[in-house]
């Protein structure tokens, strides 16, 4: 299980083996999601990758089909689509940007730890697994609606239930998340 | 929201109210929502950092978005609230704003 010790500026991140591998795939695969939210353009505007989600701006909210999506781009007025579709209109494309930065910079940072490794991570790398971590689980628990229950059901899961890998992989991620969180805020 | 903690309501800037006949802007406020993913020591640590709460403070609000369903963590002009939003979304917390 992944292990997190401190270090001058940052942390030490110890993955054991089948880990690098394991996050290197869920990371890709939220960042390919993220990086194909960019139809093709409505004859006559401009290129606008994410005009699936906010269709024309000042036009009543077209959420992404995919709730996953829905997620990671909230609605900022809650009753209230076009001022939503007006708010993701003007900030989707930027918190889409940064999002891809982080997951980005995370496969990166995991690119050649294998089959098990320590990486040493600094206060900013540590912030940008946080927030790619935290988009990583929040696809997770759409796509397995996972509620808060999560751990019982976990416990009592017959060890060849086909849920069992995905849900211990969303075990790990929330593990590591929250030994980070603590690492990074010096708690 | 999920996993572990440690207490309190959030606290509310109260603006003084002008003249009524001028009708002023109502304030605004940011809420964030309670999500069954969001890690308590994340929702947290996110309070912290982007409001300058102190551990005390942004714990005690964390405490309140997962007991009461969602808390008031700002108040202001649209505009700033925002922002708020912005950023919080940013940090994958799931945040509106309404006029107080």
């Amino acid at each position: 299980m992944v292990r997190i010790l401190p270090r001058r500026g940052g942390v030490w991140l110890d993955l054991d083996r089948g880990e690098p591998e394991a996050l290197t795939a869920v990371f890709a695969d939220v960042r390919t999601l993220l990086a194909d939210a960019a139809p093709a353009p409505v004859s006559g505007r401009q290129d606008d990758p994410l005009e699936e989600l906010v269709g024309p701006v000042g036009a009543p909210a077209v959420i992404a089909d995919d709730p996953a999506l829905a997620r990671l781009f909230p609605d900022a007025y809650g009753g209230d689509p076009q001022a939503s579709a007006e708010f993701r209109g003007l900030t989707g494309s930027s918190l889409r940007e940064t999002k891809l930065a982080a997951l980005d910079a995370v496969l990166a940072d995991l690119h050649g730890v294998v089959p098990a490794g320590r990486l040493a991570l600094s206060g900013e790398q540590a912030e940008r697994w946080l927030a790619a971590l935290n988009d990583v689980r929040l696809v997770m628990g759409v796509r397995l609606q996972i509620d808060e229950d999560v751990w019982e059901e976990l416990e009592q899961m017959p060890a060849d239930d086909p849920r069992m890998p995905i849900l211990e992989l969303y075990d790990l991620l929330t593990v590591l998340q929250e030994r980070l969180v603590h690492a990074v805020a010096g708690w | 929201m999920t996993a572990s903690s440690g207490a309190v309501a959030p606290e509310r800037v109260e603006r003084p109210v002008g003249d009524e006949a001028v009708e002023p802007d109502r304030p605004w406020v940011t809420i964030v929502w309670n999500d069954p993913v969001n890690l308590m020591s994340y929702v947290t640590y996110v309070f912290q950092r982007l409001f300058g709460y102190n551990r005390e403070k942004a714990t005690k609000l964390m405490l309140d978005v997962h007991h009461k369903g969602r808390a008031v963590v700002s108040t202001g002009s649209r505009e700033q609230m925002e922002h708020d939003v912005a950023r919080l979304h940013g940090a994958g917390l799931w945040a509106t704003l309404q006029q107080d």
